[in-house]
């Protein structure tokens, strides 16, 4: 079930990115997107990510239909700042 | 996308890489910048888990041995397409004759209650509300309850009896204590005139949820 999430759910993007190891993991996130949380592992490896703001603000104004908006936007935000 | 965002800031993240098969923690980022704060968010910073920690309550409910009914998962939905909006039955018992109308709602109420047509994470929820505390405890989830700054104790406490709390669901076992402590506030009334407060109104409330180490 938790292999789906990378396969076909919010961590699809990291299949698109070309991670192909055999992982699992679950997303996470509370009211108006004020934490986004991911945990992702393999055999090897466990990680966990938390994205949000320390005074308890939504990262995103507007959620999306797809789900995956708040890691696109942190992506889009690390491209630009790297730029 | 950018645009769309409500504020400039640029929004904080933590990192923690573990190795599962022996607990070490290989990498951690405590924030976007060190120099721009020290704070470290990755073991510091109390956050909701949302539904990352769903996977511990199926956990809880698995080690209880609770068993959801799976072989009619669309029963409800197909009994309720067939049956009209309200039905009226009429049995006659010996001389009695009793009518009974059942409605969509009552209906529902009644599979609500059926673990084979509820939803899993309910299921689990209820399954493993008093396994949590253990099977949180034994995996290490779970931290003393603590709101994020500028927080009291109030709130802390609703959001606990809520299930809102950080850290609440490792003490659901204390929720309903929480709830019930509520209702005693609430039905506390206010002294009358010439009447001496009680001894316990005007402080603030008690804090019920504490935090017992393993």
């Amino acid at each position: 079930m938790m292999r789906s999430v990378l396969n076909e759910g919010t961590g699809a993007g990291a299949r698109a990115a070309g991670f192909t190891l055999d992982a699992a993991g679950k997303s996470g996130t509370t009211n108006d997107l004020r934490d986004a949380w991911f945990v992702g592992f393999t055999p090897e490896l466990l990680t966990v990510v938390w994205v949000g703001f320390d005074d308890n603000q939504p990262v995103v104004a507007q959620r999306q239909p797809g789900g995956a908006s708040h890691l696109d936007a942190v992506h889009e935000e690390r491209d630009g700042g790297a730029a | 996308m950018l645009a769309r965002r409500k504020r400039k800031g640029r929004a904080q993240a933590a990192l923690l890489a573990v190795d599962p098969r022996t607990g070490e923690i290989l990498a951690m980022v405590g924030g976007r910048s060190y120099n721009q704060s020290q704070y470290n968010r990755a073991i510091v910073a109390r956050r909701q888990p949302g539904s990352v920690f769903k996977p511990f309550v199926y956990l809880a409910a698995f080690e209880r041995g609770g068993r959801r009914r799976t072989q009619r998962p669309h029963a409800g939905v197909a009994d309720q397409r067939r049956r009209p909006r309200s039905s009226r039955s009429t049995t006659r018992r010996g001389s009695r004759r009793t009518t009974t109308t059942t409605t969509a709602r009552s209906r529902g109420a009644a599979r609500s209650r059926c673990p084979a047509t509820s939803e899993p994470f309910t299921w689990a929820r209820r399954s493993a509300s008093t396994r949590l505390p253990k099977s949180g405890r034994r995996v290490g989830v779970g931290t003393p309850p603590k709101g994020f700054p500028g927080d009291h104790a109030r709130r802390v406490r609703a959001d606990a009896a809520r299930g809102c709390a950080g850290v609440h669901a490792v003490h659901q076992r204390r929720r309903g204590a929480v709830a019930q402590g509520h209702r005693r506030d609430r039905r506390r009334r206010a002294p009358r005139r010439g009447e001496r407060p009680a001894a316990s109104q005007g402080r603030a409330p008690r804090h019920h949820v504490s935090w017992s180490p393993t």
